[in-house]
């Protein structure tokens, strides 16, 4: 072999590159490469092979020694350790001036814990609701683990007799994560600078509004602890509202540098270009959004200190967070939490798997049940299973509208009609074999059921998720011959009713859940008794622009958000062009009928009844006008559902073994899992805590 | 030769200019645009968006002016070195791709680097010993990294990694050196990351350039000079070096400048499997949610790299090769 006649200086030269290389590597941007190390991949065999797991350990390296918080016998009140050393420096406050007069005393799931600990999570980009968004219950008013209404940073309300006034009763004593005091002037300043202003805000917030109809409710100030917002019209489902936008005003003092009422214009667009911003309420919503602005002051229990495009994105306790445990410890328990940024979600369930992450929900994929569970023991965790309250797992959509968008021609109009009835979605129910779907997409997870509130909602009454659910093959065929579709072509496909063989398109996206499955199984059965169909998986956008626009004929979803339908409206109804069942009346709802396709019939029954329902400050008749709405969509069956109740969504929680109180879903106590709610934030994740020892 | 420069240069002018417009039309031609996603995602995720919402945010991204209007002032703005926000991170484009490109540089060069040192000699050792075992099974192991997908060989490697080692070999640094500062230990650990995505783009790239080396060398071998220098008593080893190896070398020297564009943003698949920080994936998410100020300005980027690589290529050949020279 010739070998190589390799001189000093070349081989010096490659070293050092390669050296430099990895040096560089792992400084992750920018700082002085320290003297190199041994070469690494400049030979061939990599060094590093067998390298055994250095990795495995996770919890507290940098966190100080916790163990439970000795009780101070001057105060009644005891902070993390972290916290005690500033306060013996003299840089923070002591506990008693950070907590408001009365704070609000937090229910633990386990028993009173610990401080200290650093919680891994993974998210997928910055804006990814794993973050921030699914850990923050800090609106005025919250849901609580089964899903009631609670006070949050309010401490409680009143609403008037004619529900057109609500009074919030805030806080004393309760402040920003700056110090600043937080009071009723942090709404005000929200409602005259934010929503007031046509600039920040072109359109007012929806929820500020009685229904699409409505005006536009005011704010005003009592006394420095209680705001009072007016509607013109009795508004019965504002705290809701409320909640599920996780609304409790704004930092004025900190962002008034940043508004064009307070700083001449000319300098706020000097700012804003300094920051590559255009205009100057691009820079205010910038400095104004948590995630990209770690120096605005929160209320939540943690708050970012890096900012998002760092990997990893990290958040640090909030002193002044204003919740304690029964035992008069301030929350948090856990100091920091650290989310990994991973680039997808298979990364993200094998970091699970592997026993990385300390407690994660969200992105966790059902179908990797059997892995998480032969990991269990390797990886030290355990598991919980939240059903989902949304009812339809895999729900076929059939979109009302499908065949009246303008491009449509005569035979989708034709498929379209074919679709609007009733007796025709029944048979395609009935041609179902939802055992199928339900072992072999849903791994036996919940239940086969129509899309309607699940058995422990407050909306559900017996028999509304039954109706043509059994499967009938015979049956499926002749409610079809009964249709009048007994014409057949020669592939035995049914004829429709232009003569032409009745085709279905049914549209499904990858992610998220086993849909291209299910409508895969779905395709299969209803090929079986005649009717042609075909599975479309669509990428993601391109689906929300169809959808949109009203072509897709059946599309294929999951309906979350039944539990709380009337803050989540869309499924049950044509409420939006995100509205699966009816996206062009959808538009024509929000629009206030100028535009889009006017619903008839029950469509636009439910619609009616819930703008009632969003009038009616009896919760008694609310609730009566919900299930009114449910018993319209089991009767019409616009949603044909397969599965439901399976833990898809945040449902599969991967727990570590020594990490503590988080709630085990029981029958007794059902958490309740669902999008408005944020999932799993009504868990009160300040709570949680890592055991030390 | 400065004229051949020159010219090369004035050039790039029109090419970038066609390339920002083709690359703008092609980001604007899939149905909606980064708003339709997101609002769709915001609802997806619980909040309501109603029509006229929408029209307020397609304002405050600054996307409802036509297309020409948004093409120009784009281009504008990147002539004063200003690249934007990115919709989709909310944070100024160039800090975020220049937050990455050490570690991609870092990355696409060690990998560069472990490519040739693995395929000259073993092309070299190919042409002459040809038909030798060695040969044989040097040609094999190149088309099976050729033929398998890399991303399956760094999935197999990191299964490998946590069944046998218990290892987690995603991602850059194991979790506690994640937020860790700079010490050995995490060098080290880095290194341990590292190496999988190296050996694993390594492998891959090495076959084509066994085979380049070893059928331009063959070439170079039957040539009459060889014999001369051979029967002159020139020592074999001291003659293949430094004569037909030179040679051969052109068209690795020739599309040395294609690598400056992977420099950028090279790898993206096996970095979105291993789940490294580099900018592949980064440009992945911004063309998949049509973020088009940050896939515009990668764009515009890589086309400028490849074009100035291009050109050092050129010259780099000419350096080398007095022929070619002649010809300029």
């Amino acid at each position: 072999m010739s070998t190589s006649k390799l001189n000093r200086r070349t081989f010096l030269s490659i070293s050092a590159l390669a050296a430099s290389s990895a040096a560089l590597a792992a400084c992750g941007g920018g700082e002085p490469a320290p003297a190199a190390t041994a070469a690494p991949a400049a030979t061939t065999a990599p060094a590093a092979t067998a390298a055994p797991a250095a990795t495995a350990a996770p919890a507290a390296t940098a966190a100080p020694a916790a163990t439970t918080a000795p009780a101070a016998p001057a105060s009644k009140y005891q902070e993390a350790p972290m916290l005690a050393e500033k306060v013996a420096a003299g840089a923070l406050p002591p506990v008693e001036e950070r907590l408001p007069k009365e704070p609000l005393i937090q229910e633990v799931v386990d028993e009173v814990g610990e401080y200290g600990g650093i919680w891994h999570r993974a998210a997928l980009n910055a804006g990814d609701t794993s973050l921030w968004g699914r850990l923050n219950p800090e609106g005025l008013v919250y849901f609580d683990i089964v899903g009631n209404l609670v006070p949050s940073v309010a401490k409680g309300w009143d609403i008037s007799a004619d529900g057109m006034e609500y009074t919030i009763y805030l806080r004393e004593g309760m402040k920003w994560s700056d110090g600043a005091p937080y009071t009723a002037d942090a709404i005000l300043w929200w409602y005259e600078h934010i929503m007031l202003n046509a600039e920040v805000t072109p359109t007012k917030p929806s929820w500020m509004r009685t229904g699409v109809g409505g005006e536009y409710g005011t704010v005003e100030k009592v006394d420095d602890y209680t705001v009072k917002f007016k509607f013109t019209r009795p508004y019965g489902t504002f705290l809701e509202w409320l909640g599920t936008n996780v609304f409790h005003g704004v930092p004025g003092h900190y962002l008034e540098q940043f508004h064009v009422d307070f700083v001449e214009k000319a300098k706020l667009e000097g700012m804003a270009k300094e920051k590559s911003f255009e205009q100057w309420f691009q820079l205010f919503n910038d400095r104004n959004n948590m995630t990209n602005n770690p120096e605005r002051p929160v209320v939540g229990a943690w708050q970012f200190i890096t900012l998002p495009d760092q990997n990893p994105m990290v958040a640090e306790r909030n002193p002044y967070y204003f919740r304690v445990d029964p035992a008069g410890n301030q929350l948090p328990y856990i100091d920091r939490i650290q989310w990994d940024i991973v680039t997808n979600t298979e990364v993200l369930n094998f970091n699970v798997i592997a026993g990385d992450l300390d407690c994660q929900e969200r992105h966790v994929n059902l179908l990797n049940y059997p892995l998480l569970v032969e990991g269990q023991e390797q990886g030290g965790y355990h598991m919980f299973e939240w059903p989902g309250d949304g009812g339809a797992d895999a729900g076929l959509m059939i979109n009302m509208n499908a065949g009246q968008q303008e491009a449509a021609d005569d035979h989708l109009k034709a498929v379209g009609d074919t679709l609007r009835t009733l007796e025709f979605r029944q048979a395609l129910s009935t041609a179902l074999n939802r055992d199928e779907i339900w072992n072999s997409a849903f791994l036996g997870f919940g239940e086969p059921r129509q899309m309607a509130p699940m058995q422990w909602n407050k909306y559900y009454e017996e028999g509304m998720e039954t109706p043509f659910i059994a499967f009938d093959a015979a049956k499926a065929n002749e409610m079809l011959d009964a249709l009048g579709l007994d014409q057949r072509d020669a592939d035995g496909n049914r004829l429709g009713p232009d003569g032409q063989p009745l085709d279905i398109i049914i549209s499904a996206v990858e992610q998220f859940g086993p849909w291209v499955d299910t409508a895969q199984l779905a395709n299969d059965h209803w090929n079986a008794v005649g009717v042609k169909s075909v599975v479309n998986v669509e990428e993601r956008s391109l689906y929300y622009t169809r959808m949109a626009a009203g072509e897709h004929q059946i599309a294929v979803w999951n309906s979350g958000g039944n539990g709380k339908m009337l803050i989540y409206p869309y499924w049950a109804m044509p409420f939006s062009s995100s509205s699966r069942i009816g996206p062009l009346s959808g538009i024509w709802y929000q629009s206030g009928g100028t535009q889009g396709v006017e619903p008839e019939g029950d469509l636009r029954k439910v619609l009616d009844l819930f703008d009632e329902a969003t009038v009616t400050v009896d919760m008694a008749a609310q609730d009566a006008l919900a299930k009114e709405i449910f018993w319209l969509n089991s009767n019409n069956l616009w949603t044909i559902g397969t599965i439901g109740g399976t833990p898809l969504e945040q449902g599969l929680v991967v727990v570590k073994n020594n990490f503590f109180n988080v709630p085990a879903s029981t029958p007794e106590r059902h958490v309740h899992n669902e999008d408005s709610v944020h999932t799993p934030a009504n868990c009160v994740p300040a709570q949680y805590f890592m055991r030390q020892a | 030769m400065l004229r051949f420069i020159a010219r090369r240069l004035l050039m790039m002018i029109p090419m970038l200019v066609a390339i920002s417009l083709v690359s703008y039309i092609v980001m604007e031609l899939p149905p909606g645009d980064y708003l339709t996603t997101y609002i769709m995602q915001l609802q997806a995720g619980g909040q309501v968006v109603q029509e006229d919402q929408a029209a307020a945010l397609a304002k405050q991204y600054g996307l409802d002016q036509p297309s020409y209007i948004r093409y120009i002032r784009w281009v504008w703005r990147m002539l004063q070195g200003d690249f934007g926000v990115s919709l989709q991170w909310q944070r100024p484009v160039s800090t975020l791709i220049w937050g990455r490109l050490g570690l991609t540089a870092a990355v696409t060069f060690a990998t560069m680097i472990f490519t040739w040192l693995m395929a000259i000699p073993i092309g070299i050792y190919s042409a002459t010993r040809q038909y030798s075992f060695g040969d044989y099974t040097a040609t094999f192991l190149g088309f099976v990294g050729l033929g398998v997908p890399d991303f399956l060989i760094a999935l197999v490697a990191i299964w490998i990694g946590y069944q046998y080692f218990g290892a987690n070999l995603t991602g850059l640094n194991s979790q506690e050196f994640q937020t860790a500062p700079l010490s050995l230990a995490k060098v080290v650990d880095t290194i341990k990351h590292l190496w999988v995505p190296i050996l694993v783009l390594g492998l891959s790239g090495t076959a084509g350039l066994i085979r380049t080396m070893r059928a331009n060398l063959l070439d170079e071998l039957r040539k009459p000079y060889v014999v001369t220098a051979r029967a002159k008593g020139l020592k074999e080893g001291r003659l293949v070096w430094r004569y037909p190896v030179r040679v051969a070398f052109n068209p690795f020297i020739s599309t040395i400048g294609w690598s400056l564009p992977g420099l950028v943003s090279g790898a993206t698949i096996v970095s979105v499997v291993l789940s490294i920080p580099m900018n592949g994936p980064l440009l992945l998410g911004a063309l998949q949610s049509q973020d088009m100020y940050l896939a515009g300005a990668f764009i515009m980027l890589l086309s400028v790299l490849t074009i100035i690589g291009t050109l050092l290529s050129d010259i780099l050949l000419a350096w080398v090769d007095p022929r070619i020279r002649y010809e300029l």
